[in-house]
Order: C-alpha cells, then structure tokens, then sequence
C-alpha cells in the first residue's frame, strides 16, 4: 500500500473533501475531517487493503504519513 | 395469516435542540445537520414512564377506531428499560393502564433497535399458533433513562418513543421470511455500564451497520425472491443520518431509505415502526425493514401489502 492507495481510500470514503489539500503529515480531526469519517477511512483500509487498526491505535492513524508507517510496521 | 394492520406512535412533546449543545462538544452545525441528523431530541416529561408511553401510544391507535380494546389478547412491549426494575414486567403495567381483558398474553422482550422486526417474527408466530386474534406490539425504550449527557457519543442521538403495532387476520400488511444476526462477541459496543450509564463504542457501531446490515438487507431481498429494485421503500432502523446514508450508498438505494428523524432522534426499538408509520405511502406495496444495534443484533424482513 502507497500514498496514493491511501489518498484514493480518502477521497472514496470522504464525498467532498479534497485530499489534495493532505499533507503527509496533516492530521486528520485538525483538517476537517471528523471521526465518522475516519470510521469510514479505516474501514476502506480494511476493506481495500486489508489493514486492520485496533480501537488502541488509532492516534497511529490519523494522518496519511502515520497511516503509511503502521501499515509497514504491520506487515514488517 | 396474522400481519400488521395498524401503526400508530407517540413522541413526548418536550424537546432539546442539539443546536444549544453544540459548542459543549465541540461539534459543529454540519456535524449535526449532516452526519447525525438530528437537530434535537426528544424526551420524556417528569415521571413519564416507559409504560405510559406505551399507554400514548395506544391512545393514539384506540383514537382511529381500527381496534377495539375489549379484543385485545396479546400484549407485548419491546424495552430494555422498563418500568421500575423490570418486575413486574411493563406489558403487564400497560395492559392495566389501558384496562385490557385478562384472557391475554403478555410478555416483555428485551431488544434494542433490532427489536421491532425481530419481535414481530416472535409475536405473529405466537398468535398463529395459539389462534390469538389481535394483538399489540409495543416498542418503548426511553434512553434518556440510561444517558450520560456529558458523553458525546450518545447525548445528542437518542430520543424517547414508542410506538404500537396493531396484529391481527386480514392485515394490511404480511412479513414471510426474516433474516436474524446476532454477534455475540462485539457486544460490548453498545452496554449499560456498573455506572447505569449507556456507552457505545461508536466506530464498531458504524463498522458494524456499514458491513452486515447490508448483508442482511441482501440476504432478506434473496430469501424472499425478490431484488432490490422491487422494493419499493426501505425502512431502516434510524441510527443515525450518517448511518442511514452509508447503508444506502453501499447497496445503491439512494431515494428510497430516507432518514426522519430529525425531530426528535434515534428512538431504539420504535425507530422502524415509527418512520414505517411516518412515510410508507399507498403506493409502496413492498417494504423492507431492517432494524440493528443492541448485541450486536440485526433483524431483517420484507412486508408485502395484501393482495400484492
């Protein structure tokens, strides 16, 4: 999985939003996007990619960066 | 056949706009018109008992005159906060306010916002079998019994309600086949804790509704032989707008599973009966109802207009 899986898994889950404007490190619920739509975020994560955040790590997934990190921790 | 002949509801008339509240939990005006949908909520008034919003709601359907109360020999209330501490049990409360006749079943289920539908399968079997002929199914579940109003995953969606179902032969409207999901092992996402207090995990709620209700609501459509373009109206348990519209989207039924709520919020068990009640019109002659949460449980069923 690379930015641009997750940048796409974004702009799917979220109708609207312009992910273009994400940084890399940009956190989510500090650029407008609020927690259902992170709920549908990590839910396109499983479903598209297969990464499974657990509730106690979920402050290790809420920029594109640190989404990017776990998923390679995961799978490293 | 035992099927659904009446509908008829009861909200509070007392209101708190969510508006007002806004700024205690940091949300914005958006969050609340587009994602929960609720603008405000309502609740019970002072000393307002799960059973006398039964007994509203009753009123309300006696008031039509398709019902005559000296008939009734089912009495069922779907709660999980009843009068009291739940002994005696509320349907026995309700068929007392209402001075039904004592040659009469009445039971207590405790389901939450699958209940509707799942205890519409129980009752209509019930009364089949033992030749019970009309019956009323209750739904009450005033959550403002059990909320923290300082959480802010629960204080602004829920609301009071209820609503009774009238059954009995020559209905208006027939179910067959149902479709049950209980999942046991994510029950914790939605419990009353040593506290007293709701707490729900929100996001296993979402994640939840988001992948098996749809599941459900295709399953149902199959078992019954049909798709889902011959249905005409899905009723779906109103959990949230957001809810309501992820699962639209993800079975493309955009249009036909509105959210009407807005008013008075998301009122567990009576939430499908309700906007059944609210916005099934006479030209919707096939209707899906899908209630879901509590358990976590889904219950699913087509109801088919006699004669079609």
């Amino acid at each position: 999985m690379n930015e641009s899986d997750v940048r796409s898994v974004i702009a799917e889950s979220v109708p609207g939003f312009d992910v273009s404007t994400l940084g890399l490190e940009s956190e989510f619920d500090k650029s407008g996007i609020d927690s259902l739509d992170h709920s549908v975020i990590l839910l396109g994560l499983q479903e598209k990619h297969g990464l499974v955040v657990p509730d106690e790590d979920l402050d290790q997934a809420n920029s594109i960066g640190k989404i990017l990190a776990y998923a390679a921790k995961r799978s490293g | 056949m035992i099927g659904i002949i009446d509908i008829a509801y009861y909200l509070p008339e007392r209101r708190v706009s969510n508006f007002t509240r806004a700024g205690e939990f940091a949300l914005t005006d958006s969050f609340i018109n587009d994602k929960l949908g609720v603008k405000s909520i309502a609740l019970s008034g002072e000393g307002q008992e799960t059973s006398d919003l039964c007994v509203a709601a009753a009123k309300n359907l006696f008031s039509r005159g398709t019902v005559n109360p000296a008939d009734v020999d089912c009495v069922v209330v779907v709660t999980q906060n009843p009068d009291g501490h739940g002994l005696p049990h509320t349907s026995a409360i309700v068929h007392a306010k209402l001075g039904l006749p004592p040659r009469c079943l009445a039971f207590d289920i405790g389901l939450g916002c699958s209940g509707f539908v799942a205890a519409l399968s129980v009752v209509t079997a019930a009364m089949q079998s033992q030749r019970l002929r009309c019956g009323l199914l209750f739904t009450a579940d005033p959550y403002s019994k059990i909320i923290d109003r300082s959480d802010r995953n629960t204080a602004l969606l829920f609301g009071d309600g209820a609503s009774v179902t009238l059954l009995g032969e020559d209905p208006v409207w027939e179910a067959e086949t149902f479709d049950f999901v209980t999942t046991g092992d994510k029950r914790d996402a939605l419990i009353v804790r040593d506290n007293g207090l709701l707490h729900m995990n929100g996001r296993a709620v979402f994640e939840f509704c988001a992948t098996a209700v749809p599941e459900s609501i295709r399953r149902t459509a199959q078992s019954n032989g049909i798709t889902l373009d011959d249905i005409d109206r899905f009723v779906l348990h109103h959990g949230s707008k957001f809810i309501v519209d992820t699962i639209a989207a993800r079975l493309g039924i955009n249009g036909r599973a509105a959210f009407d709520a807005t008013d008075f919020g998301n009122t567990v068990s009576s939430s499908v009966p309700v906007a059944f009640a609210r916005n099934v019109c006479a030209d919707d002659n096939t209707v899906l109802i899908s209630g879901f949460g509590v358990g976590l449980s889904i219950a699913s069923a087509i109801l088919r207009r006699a004669g079609h």
